[in-house]
């Protein structure tokens, strides 16, 4: 039974993580997410560990893809840049082959460890009382320092999101998203995707601008 | 069954509970960091402008001061391992703390005056840093696998944050986040790996990690699949952070983009840091893979020497051409490490502490540039001999110890790396490595060329007046013939070619790039304190030759 | 304190001194004259402290070495920061770091209008530092880094006025021929290196005697290289021809380094290396020869040329020669004696030549000067004091130290007999070209300017003029700044010159055969496993008075000549002249060694140079060795910088192929 219901938590949480990737539609995206986190809840309840269960159940699963879902719902999903045509044969081909480097590790060894019992139960393992005189005991510091690591999360949040003084509607010019010319490979993103976004800015700003030199013209890249 | 296991496990629980001991002493120079942050973090939020703009710097200050004297206080006492196996505290994390620490002091002073702070506001801006530095901390000394991590997300979340912290920059927010998604990558990397190597071994402490696998039953393990490859996934998550190539395309991008009292701490301290757990993990918990993973670190660290030395060629970005410098300088290190001999811990950790006084007047340097001419183009340095000597000799100092010239501590350093090299049995990467050092003449010479060439300008107005002229008036003409750079100075000033811009700079720059300018010189002449220093650092590792 | 910590502290001020001038060069102008001169004061304080150290020690304690850092490294090369305070050392610091002082005292004056003025020090300090390094240094390594950053530091001042094409050129001159020292030196060291396996002195010395018999060729050979730096950096014949043309550099710096230190270095190098020298007899001879050749020819040119500064400098050469030939033939402690004495008298002639040379508005020329007695009285009573000693006219200081090296000479007997005796023909010259210089100078009608000068004037030239090769220049900038100074008016001129005036006088009193021997007292513990400085080598009391007295008739003798032909016949010199224009004509072209230099060196060397050029450089070297090296780095650079795209996710593709690369060797390492 307990075999049976790993296979199939573990399929779906594998099934779940390639949505997340695959899927095109961003709350689609987070709905297979919601079903990768549900599937793992499983397998920790199959490792009698109740409690981490409930917890990715209602923290993750709940508390926090609704989060996502909202952020996704309120921003949209934008329009998608595809990428270069090499990447997208050669992007898929380099996931398989570490794909498949990772499965001969795993299967090198570690299946000796299926077709065994595992660590033996103790008596209230999983157990909130357990896991909290862990944390409190042995991983005392680590649960110190992911407390602060949490609070460090929340700042950063707060300085990257709150309205800065002065920056108005509009504030942003053009020149600003043109920025400075530079010299070809000196590696933003603007180079790659954004010329066209600026392009396409300008042309709505001016009506139709014909010519706008890349920012990153060759031969303007530096002797070398 | 007479009671309720969970309640009876209740009640066990209550009445055995004893935290673990926590050495106070030990803990401080991490303790004393979080405080700090916290405190900088709530004094950021008074009201007055001036309590925001001149105390949090000042507290920051205080706070990593003081975690510099925890530091001193414990350095060469018995190493110790504390809190319930996570941390150890011994020279090597002291040492790696007090690089970290020192960076830290220079970019908060060169954040004095710069726009971040005052954007992402004084008290989150600092506080972040501090925490960083905190993570930083917890890094080099962490004993335990789950640590470990923490400690290099503890480092790495504020550092994203910061990479953005000139919000209205454009080139800052894209630093910010391609640091965070190249980041993340890595951290996720670095996790499998650590998840593997727990599998295969079945243990989270480092000591048990290599108690397993020196013990006789766990020699077995040695040529495990799942333990190689959890250590293959380790060395890409450490190369993220050391900006190792192939890893390291994050770092020109990021440097750039990034503020650059931002970039200068993550240029040393990161480092410093990313190569002191380098040598942890792998000099001692690894240590009795070597003979797996040192092929593997010594083609890595050879492609770094070449990638970014052949990168930085051609770079016109001056922090652009620092990170190349960096990657190209991390490949040296790795070098060290490689051997994994007493002298080799020794030698990487003497190049820490080089690359760290070596690239902290740079970027002084380019701070004050980009202050005075709004830009770090190379081209824009030309006169800076001029202008403000200081500054110059220090970059000069600064281009001359990374290339490796003789009389600069980045000379010393890489005769330390080339030595452990050479005793440790990798000759030929000692010759990739002086093959590196090569190529990078090609590019730092080209800004100690900028910083003393003459701008077009002025060097016109001395071509011109350079004829046989006699008795023409001195204002209008230079001198025809005699003299001295004092009066060409006059004439050129004289012809509005110079003078406009500030004669020299403000004054916390000055410092920090006339201290480790100074440093550079005076540790590449007599390099004895820093060698006794660093060797504290390859006795902390035990187990090795 | 100990000796090596005053040692240490004796580097400290003038390296001090150097970067505090040399970064604040703009901030405080006349301040840098005072930092410059207290730094070498500091030293010259530090250099006595070492002294008293020192003499609280006896035998070999007095042989202290301290090391600030091992760069022993891979090789295996036991390369020290180190330095070694002996008597000879001390003995050098004192000597380098006092006469320094008075000349950076006479350059505030000297150089105040200049408009490079705190540039002048900051180099002036650099030199100080460079030789005290070289003196101090406690292992060959330390040697050849002194040697070379003197080299340095005389090219810098020589060239001070960068826009004098004469004096750009002579420093590069200079420093060509001083990289052939340096070269020689490196190799010599290695010679010596190869057989004793350690670079430092004191390892070497007691090494030697066990790894090279007597005359070993490897020994030999090491020492013939040393020589070549030692003939290189004292102006020794053949490699004598650049320092001449140093003179171009101001004269205070003529003073210091081309007369009074930095040409010494090569008697410092044969004394400092005497335990190896005397293994290598053969070398030593070619020494003492050279050193006597050199004597004798710069004696002989100094006798035609008109140009004040480059008589002095001849004599200069002169000089050391003696001191190469008594180095060479074991009179150490003569030959620091006279380096010593020389050290005195010649920086005074040099200051006194600037005070003329100030009056003269920058004209150098003897043909122009005369009849100066009258209008610098000062310089005039200095000038002599330091002429007397120079010729060896008891009682000044010349007088003895002279003939301390020729006399053990004679004693010694063989072919130094022969080449002491030729050292009395060279003081004979000596006597004559000195006071051929002083008559010419101060007696005689007065000439223009000295008159103006009489009537309370400093004369000024209308348009100032390179007195090389005669091209117009602006005072403002430079040759020393558009205001002159002559002795008589400036306070800290007189002060120097006053001090070394007296000590031209009484600093030979140290060492009067049979009366005292401080010097000799004070070295001998560095001597004294040397078979050549036991007391059956001296020569007796008897033998040294007869000695001085000999030298002394001839020096006068020499005057005398020089009396007769410019006072007492006026018209003789004119007269000789046309008699011998032959002879003359060889003089004057200073026996034609640049010429000759030029036809087998320099030519040769060209040619070689536009043949590899051709041939080797372009098509070679440019071609496809460089070319196609570069040609890689450059490729490879480009492929690097077009990786950088820019993209994230091109980014995280080449990180996905690098993780599967890493894991894939790791899997195949695996069992």
């Amino acid at each position: 039974m307990s075999v049976v219901m790993f296979f199939l938590a573990a399929g779906a949480a594998i099934i779940g993580a390639i949505g997340v990737v695959t899927l095109r539609n961003p709350l689609y995206s987070v709905l297979a997410l919601v079903c990768h986190l549900v599937a793992l809840a499983a397998l920790f309840l199959l490792l009698r560990a109740e409690f981490v269960a409930a917890a990715q159940v209602v923290v993750y699963a709940g508390a926090v893809m609704v989060l996502y879902v909202f952020v996704v719902a309120y921003v949209g999903g934008g329009e998608e840049v595809s990428a270069g045509s090499t990447l997208r044969i050669l992007g898929p081909l380099f996931a398989l082959a570490l794909a498949v480097e990772l499965f001969i590790a795993l299967l090198g060894s570690a299946l000796s460890g299926i077709h065994r019992y595992g660590a033996p139960y103790k008596l209230g393992f999983g157990t909130p009382e357990q896991i909290g005189r862990l944390f409190l005991t042995d991983y005392l510091f680590p649960f110190e320092v992911a407390s602060l690591l949490l609070l460090v999360a929340a700042i950063g949040a707060v300085v990257l999101a709150r309205r800065r003084r002065g920056l108005e509607e509009g504030a942003l010019e053009l020149k600003d998203l043109l920025a400075m010319p530079r010299p070809a490979y000196t590696g933003t993103i603007a180079e790659g995707v954004g010329v066209r976004r600026v392009r396409e800015q300008l042309e709505q700003a001016h009506g139709g601008v014909t010519e706008v030199v890349p920012a990153g013209a060759p031969g303007s890249e530096e002797q070398s | 069954m007479n009671a309720h296991p969970y309640a009876m496990s209740f009640l066990l629980a209550t009445a055995h509970i004893h935290g673990p001991h926590i050495s106070w002493a030990e803990l401080s120079p991490i303790a004393v960091l979080g405080v700090g942050a916290l405190v900088v973090l709530l004094v950021g939020l008074a009201s007055s402008q001036m309590v925001r703009a001149r105390l949090v710097p000042t507290l920051t200050l205080v706070a990593i001061a003081g975690a510099i004297g925890t530091e001193i206080w414990r350095f060469s006492h018995a190493p110790q391992t504390i809190v319930a196996g996570a941390l150890r505290i011994d020279d090597l994390a002291l040492i790696a703390d007090l690089v970290c620490a020192v960076a830290a002091v220079a970019a908060v002073l060169l954040a004095w005056r710069a726009r971040a702070p005052r954007e992402a506001g004084q008290g989150e801006f600092h506080s972040l840093m501090l925490f960083s530095l905190m993570g930083m901390a917890v890094l080099v000394s962490a004993q335990d696998l789950i640590t470990l991590f923490l400690g290099l997300e503890l480092l790495s979340i504020p550092l994203y944050v910061l990479c953005a912290a000139e919000y209205r920059r454009e080139g800052s927010l894209e630093a910010g986040l391609k640091y965070l998604i190249i980041g993340s990558v890595g951290s996720a990397t670095l996790v499998y790996g650590l998840a593997l190597i727990y599998g295969a071994t079945g243990q989270t402490g480092f000591g048990a990690v290599a108690h397993v696998l020196a013990s006789q039953s766990g020699g077995g393990l040695l040529g495990d699949p799942l333990l190689l490859t959890g250590i293959a996934l380790v060395i890409v998550g450490f190369a993220f952070k050391a900006s190792v190539a192939p890893f390291h395309q994050w770092t020109p991008d990021v440097y750039e983009g990034a503020p650059t009292a931002i970039t200068a701490f993550m240029a040393t301290a990161t480092k410093a840091a990313a190569i002191a757990v380098f040598l942890r993990f792998f000099d001692f918990t690894l240590t009795a893979e070597h003979v797996n993973w040192a092929p593997a670190l010594a083609a890595l660290a050879s492609v770094t020497i070449i990638v970014g030395n052949v990168g930085a060629l051609g770079q016109s970005s001056l922090k652009r051409l620092l990170g190349y410098s960096g990657v190209a300088q991390a490949g040296y290190m790795l070098t060290g490490l490689v051997v994994g001999t007493r002298l080799g811990v020794s030698a990487t950790m003497f190049y820490v502490v080089a690359y760290l006084l070596m690239n902290l007047g740079a970027f002084a340097v380019i701070v004050h540039q980009e202050r005075v001419s709004g830009s770090d183009r190379m081209a824009a340095l030309s006169g800076l001999g001029r202008r403000s000597p200081l500054l110059a000799w220090s970059l000069t100092i600064a281009m001359l110890a990374l290339a490796g010239i003789p009389g600069t501590i980045g000379f010393i350093g890489k005769v330390q790396l080339i030595h452990s090299l050479v005793n440790g049995g990798y000759g030929w990467l000692a010759i990739v490595l002086v093959v590196g050092a090569m190529i990078s003449l090609g590019y730092y010479l080209r800004v100690v060329a900028a910083i003393w060439m003459t701008p077009a300008d002025a060097r016109g107005v001395a071509v011109a007046g350079a004829g046989p002229l006699a008795g023409a008036p001195v204002a209008a003409f230079p001198p025809i013939a005699g003299g001295s750079p004092e009066a060409d100075l006059q004439a050129s000033a004289g012809g509005g070619a110079l003078g406009v811009e500030r004669l020299t700079g403000d004054p916390e720059l000055l410092l920090v790039a006339g201290v480790f300018g100074a440093l550079c010189i005076v540790f590449g002449v007599i390099p004895g304190p820093v060698f006794e220093f660093v060797a504290h650092a390859g006795a902390a590792l035990v187990g090795l030759r | 304190m100990s000796p090596t910590t005053w040692g240490w502290l004796v580097l400290l001020f003038p390296l001090l001194g150097t970067i505090t001038i040399g970064l604040g060069f703009r901030t405080y102008s006349r301040a840098a004259g005072v930092i410059g001169t207290a730094a070498i004061f500091l030293a010259f304080v530090c250099s006595v402290g070492a002294l008293i150290a020192l003499l609280g020690r006896t035998g070999t304690h007095r042989e202290v070495v301290s090391s600030l850092w091992n760069y022993d490294v891979s090789a295996g090369v036991d390369a020290k920061l180190q330095i070694l305070i002996d008597p000879i050392s001390v003995f050098m610091m004192l000597v380098v770091s006092g006469v320094s002082t008075l000349i950076h005292l006479y350059s505030t004056a000297y150089m105040r209008s200049d408009k490079g003025y705190s540039r002048y020090f900051a180099y002036l300090n650099f030199f100080v530092l460079s030789m005290l390094v070289l003196v101090t240094g406690g292992n060959f390594i330390m040697l050849i880094i002194g040697w070379a950053f003197v080299g340095a530091a005389s090219y810098l001042l020589i060239s001070f006025w960068y826009r004098r094409s004469t004096a750009t050129r002579a420093g590069i001159k200079a420093f060509v021929i001083n990289v052939l020292g340096d070269v020689g030196l490196v190799l010599g060291t290695f010679f010596i290196y190869r057989h004793t396996h350690t670079v430092s002195f004191l390892g070497s010395f007691a090494a030697a005697p066990h790894v090279f018999h007597t005359d070993s060729p490897d020994l030999v050979a090491g020492c013939l290289l040393f020589l070549v730096g030692a003939f290189a950096k004292s102006a020794q014949v053949p490699l004598h021809t650049w320092l001449p043309d140093a003179m171009e550099g101001p004269t205070p710096v003529s003073s210091l380094i081309h007369a009074a230190t930095m040409v010494t270095a090569g008697v410092y190098l044969i004394v400092r290396l005497h335990p190896l020298f005397q293994l290598a007899p053969t070398a030593a001879e070619v020494g003492a020869i050279v050193g006597c050749m050199t004597l004798l020819i710069a004696g002989t040119i100094a006798l035609v040329v008109t140009d004040i500064k480059r008589v002095i400098a001849y004599s200069t050469m002169s000089q050391i020669g003696y001191m190469i030939m008594g180095a060479s033939s074991g009179a150490y402690a003569g030959a620091l004696f006279h380096l010593m004495t020389h050290a005195f008298f010649k920086a005074l002639l040099f200051m006194g030549a600037g005070s003329i040379i100030g009056a003269m508005a920058g004209e150098q020329s003897l043909d122009r000067m005369s009849g100066f007695r009258k209008a610098l009285p000062f310089t005039f009573i200095c000038f002599l004091a330091g002429g007397l000693a120079l010729s060896g006219v008891p009682p000044f200081a010349g007088w003895f130290s002279k003939d301390d090296i020729l006399a053990f000479m004679d004693h010694r007997g063989g072919i130094y007999e022969v080449l002491g005796i030729l050292g009395y023909v060279g003081a004979f010259l000596t006597g004559a070209y000195t006071f051929r210089l002083i008559f010419r100078a101060f007696y005689g009608e007065p000439s223009p300017e000295a008159r103006e000068l009489e009537h309370g004037h400093l004369a000024h030239a209308e348009v100032h003029r390179n007195p090389a090769n005669g091209e117009e220049e602006d005072t403002d900038v430079g040759f020393p700044g558009p205001e002159h100074v002559i002795a008589e008016r400036e306070p800290a001129m007189k002060v120097a010159m006053g001090i070394l005036a007296i000590l031209a006088l009484v600093g030979g009193f140290v060492q009067v055969a049979g009366v005292d021997a401080v010097i000799s007292k004070f070295l001998a513990t560095a001597f004294v496993h040397t078979p050549l400085a036991s007391p059956a080598d001296q020569p007796s009391v008897g033998f040294d008075w007869i000695g001085l007295v000999v030298g002394a008739i001839v020096g006068l003798l020499g005057i005398g000549v020089a009396y007769r032909v410019y006072i007492a016949k006026p018209g003789t010199s004119a007269a000789l002249q046309a008699r011998f224009a032959a002879l003359h004509n060889f003089l004057v072209h200073k026996w034609y060694f640049d010429e000759l230099i030029d036809v087998v060196v320099v030519r040769p060397a060209l040619t070689l140079g536009r043949f590899a050029q051709a041939v080797l450089e372009r098509v070679f070297i440019s071609g496809a060795l460089t070319g196609g090296v570069t040609g890689i780095v450059r490729s490879g650079s480009a492929a690097v910088r077009r990786a950088q795209t820019g993209l994230l996710r091109l980014y995280a593709g080449a990180v996905v192929l690098g993780l599967t690369a890493v894991v894939l060797y790791f899997l195949i390492s695996a069992k």
